[in-house]
């Protein structure tokens, strides 16, 4: 009943469960996003130290200003790629991190392994802060964190033989050299479920098909036998067949490796396939996280549920009740005022308008950011957007 | 007569050291107001059987058989010059990942005009402007934005101007190859609604060229599944998802993730698709396929058909269009120790896996 824009949060319900708003949510500085209580805590109990834990990560990219501008002394635009997120991925444990382009998952995903700077914000792996750590310190890291790209098409040096591919990491560590050099590579390929590995050993990239290329990738990550691993849409570029299999290996190390994953795919139904935990992105910031099953089966925020609504279904007898946003994602150097989603928010509470919400707990280990459910309630069924094809112009019938 | 008609059609491509059968032998009809999915993995001639329609093959491509009829016009015998008179006033493709192929320099609606002043000499330059506002407009983007460049447009837009682009002479067909691919699943929703929307309202004809099986059952009634350039499956995509005979449709629609099914990874497809300058004999799934038997290493089985428009290219479905079990019958010997011989490697890599890491 809340759904109509401009309805005021409701303030009958119970106030003040784990709610952080004690903690004014502020709208203008995008550094003050409140870490969630009820997830700290939950984290904080008994062997959760062990993986890597995101406090408040800022990746700001500064654009170009023009000289005019410069000279007039116009602030820079800022490029606010990641803005304000908390995550944790414990070993063992497979955390999807779903968005669209433009959401930021990539620019996370990267700056946690370093390949791009953090610009403000704390790493910790097992505890411990990492976030300014360099020479030695960085190398070990790095060890643990491991990363597996997209595209084996581009991710692999054509040069290379998969000999040379898989142990270029542990050359880099200096962690084996000749014979044993040699087995931990066939090891790791032979996990990566290329089997036999000695015949693979000497081929270069161009003599094998995309699994098997991305089985490599994953090989050359998995060989230094790291605690958690960054996998960036593992299996887009892959065909559908292939799919199962390469998630089946990345799920087999898990058991038995107790690797942690951050997966980042776009994909909600390949995030409910592996994932323990599946966050959804929005515009530099989490928007909505939880346990998989509660975060598909009953999602707390406006967007999570439009982006579920449109998922296309296999069973052509059961097509889903589409509910189109207007638009697409804004450009991460003009993030909207007051909640980041209100521009193309079905439900527009009056409150989103101007502030910006902090995560809400709306169950066990599940929050959202949404203002409409700061005390836990559910969401109003979202609207049918008529004209959803054409934003501001309606499309009349020609011909 | 139907609209399009492709019977058989069989399509080489020459290569360094022979030819590769890309499409071998793929028949369907379709009808004003049809939509219809091509569907299959990469390199199994999808791509191509719409190039082929299209006669836009590469030079070392060529039909070698079969037929191509719109509206009993037999396409594959025209010259370039006669095809091209077919291009966008009856037929028109969208490519995967088109939105890039948009000319940077040039102003989006300059660039969908150029087909109509290309195509249609009898149309003013002001009629053809006029014709650009309408076409923005039923793809939703709003007229004004004819003045502006590609790269004002988001990714969607640019879609959506291409999709323009394709209807500027209205075609009857348009094939549409991967054209949500590269998009984010809420601009894709848009371009699908878009596209069943322009089905609708124009009786436009649409073929659906994609891997995504989910796409197909979410915008087309019929649907043809490819492997290896044959013909596996066809039928309505309710057919396909309910009943599916043949066990490579069985096996891919098992590998479709659906949140509305259960959180498993379903059985994938063993092996990995065939070399087509080598292809195995007789059914190309055969050595990935469970239900093999020495028949179908020895010769293609015919599509038989098993009610309404539903065929099924498969040796292993008996009269009643069942799907045998697996291995019931006879089965090649050679076949025999391939399927073990996977089914043992599969074991050591299991064996190996679950070994403890010191």
């Amino acid at each position: 009943m809340t759904g109509v824009p401009g309805a005021s949060v409701p303030s009958s319900s119970v106030p003040g469960e784990a709610v952080p708003s004690s903690s004014v949510p502020s709208s203008s500085v995008p550094g003050a996003s409140v870490p969630v209580p009820a997830a700290a805590a939950a984290e904080s109990m008994a062997a959760a130290a062990s993986g890597i834990e995101l406090r408040d990560i800022h990746v700001r990219f500064p654009l170009s200003n023009g000289l005019v501008n410069s000279l007039r002394g116009v602030p820079r635009p800022v490029v606010r790629a990641v803005d304000g997120v908390n995550l944790r991925v414990g070993r063992g444990e497979v955390v999807a991190l779903v968005g669209e382009s433009g959401s930021g998952k990539t620019t996370l995903a990267r700056s946690l392994v370093r390949l791009l700077p953090i610009t403000s914000g704390k790493v910790l792996l097992d505890g411990r802060d990492v976030t300014d750590i360099s020479g030695a310190a960085l190398r070990a890291y790095r060890r643990k964190v491991q990363i597996v790209f997209q595209d084996p098409y581009e991710s692999l040096d054509p040069r290379q033989t998969v000999l040379d591919i898989c142990a270029e990491p542990l050359d880099v560590h200096g962690l084996a050299r000749g014979e044993e050099r040699q087995a931990r590579v066939e090891r790791a390929l032979e996990e990566a479920g290329l089997s036999p590995a000695r015949r693979l050993l000497a081929r270069y990239p161009h003599e094998l098909s995309g699994g098997q290329r991305q089985r490599v990738a994953i090989a050359a990550a998995m060989v230094l036998e790291p605690e958690i691993v960054v996998a960036d849409e593992p299996v887009s570029m892959l065909d559908v067949s292939l799919r199962v299999g390469i998630l089946r290996i990345l799920l087999e190390l898990r058991r038995t490796r107790n690797v942690g994953y951050l997966f980042i795919t776009h994909d909600l139904s390949l995030a409910w396939l592996i994932a323990d935990r599946i966050c959804v992105m929005y515009l530099g910031r989490i928007v909505e996280e939880g346990p998989a099953e509660q975060v598909i089966r009953d999602p707390r925020h406006p967007y999570t549920r439009a982006l579920l609504s449109v998922l296309p279904s296999p069973d052509p007898s059961r097509r889903r009740q589409r509910r189109l946003l207007v638009g697409e994602t804004p450009d991460a150097a003009r993030i909207p005022s007051g909640c980041r989603f209100y521009p193309r928010c079905p439900l527009q509470s009056e409150r989103g308008r101007t502030e910006d919400p902090p995560l809400f707990q709306v169950g066990p280990g599940h929050t959202s950011a949404c203002w409409l459910v700061e005390h836990g309630e559910q969401l109003p069924p979202l609207p049918e957007l008529d004209g959803a094809l054409t934003p501001p112009a309606p499309a009349a019938g020609t011909e | 007569m139907a609209l399009l008609e492709v019977r058989d059609l069989r399509v080489e491509f020459g290569i360094q050291d022979g030819t590769v059968k890309a499409v071998d032998g793929v028949s369907f009809d379709l009808e004003p107001g049809d939509s219809l999915g091509l569907v299959g993995e990469s390199g199994c001639g999808k791509t191509t059987t719409a190039l082929a329609i299209m006669g836009l093959l590469p030079a070392n491509g060529r039909v070698s058989s079969g037929s191509i009829k719109l509206n009993g016009e037999e396409l594959t015998t025209l010259s370039k010059k006669e095809m091209r008179l077919h291009r966008w006033r009856d037929l028109s493709i969208i490519f995967q990942g088109a939105m890039n192929a948009l000319n940077p320099v040039q102003r989006v609606g300059d660039q969908v005009r150029e087909p109509i002043l290309l195509h249609e000499p009898g149309v003013s330059y002001k009629e053809a402007n006029r014709r650009v506002s309408r076409l923005f407009e039923l793809v939703g983007i709003e007229p004004e934005r004819k003045k502006r460049y590609p790269h004002e447009f988001s990714g969607g837009m640019r879609q959506r101007a291409m999709i323009a682009m394709a209807l500027a002479c209205n075609p009857k067909i348009v094939i549409g190859d991967e054209p949500t691919t590269a998009l984010d699943v809420m601009v894709q929703a848009q371009i699908l609604e878009l596209l069943e929307r322009l089905r609708a309202e124009l009786g436009l004809a649409i073929i659906l060229i994609t891997h995504d099986l989910s796409v197909v059952a979410e915008t087309c009634t019929r649907a043809l599944v490819m492997y290896a350039g044959q013909l596996a499956e066809t039928g309505t995509t309710v057919d396909l998802h309910d009943r599916p005979l043949h066990p490579y449709t069985g096996r891919l629609i098992g590998s479709v993730p659906d949140i509305d099914g259960p959180r498993d990874l379903g059985a994938g497809i063993p092996g990995r698709p065939p070399d087509l300058a080598d292809p195995p004999p007789g059914c190309r799934f055969n050595p990935r396929c469970d239900h093999a038997m020495a028949v179908c290493v020895e010769r293609y089985p015919e599509p038989r058909s098993f009610g309404a428009g539903h065929a099924v290219a498969c040796h292993a479905v008996d009269e009643a269009g069942r799907l045998r079990a697996p291995r019931e019958l006879p089965v090649l010997p050679s076949a025999v120790a391939v399927l073990e011989a996977e089914r043992r490697a599969a074991e050591i890599a299991d064996a190996m896996l679950a070994e403890p890491v010191a």
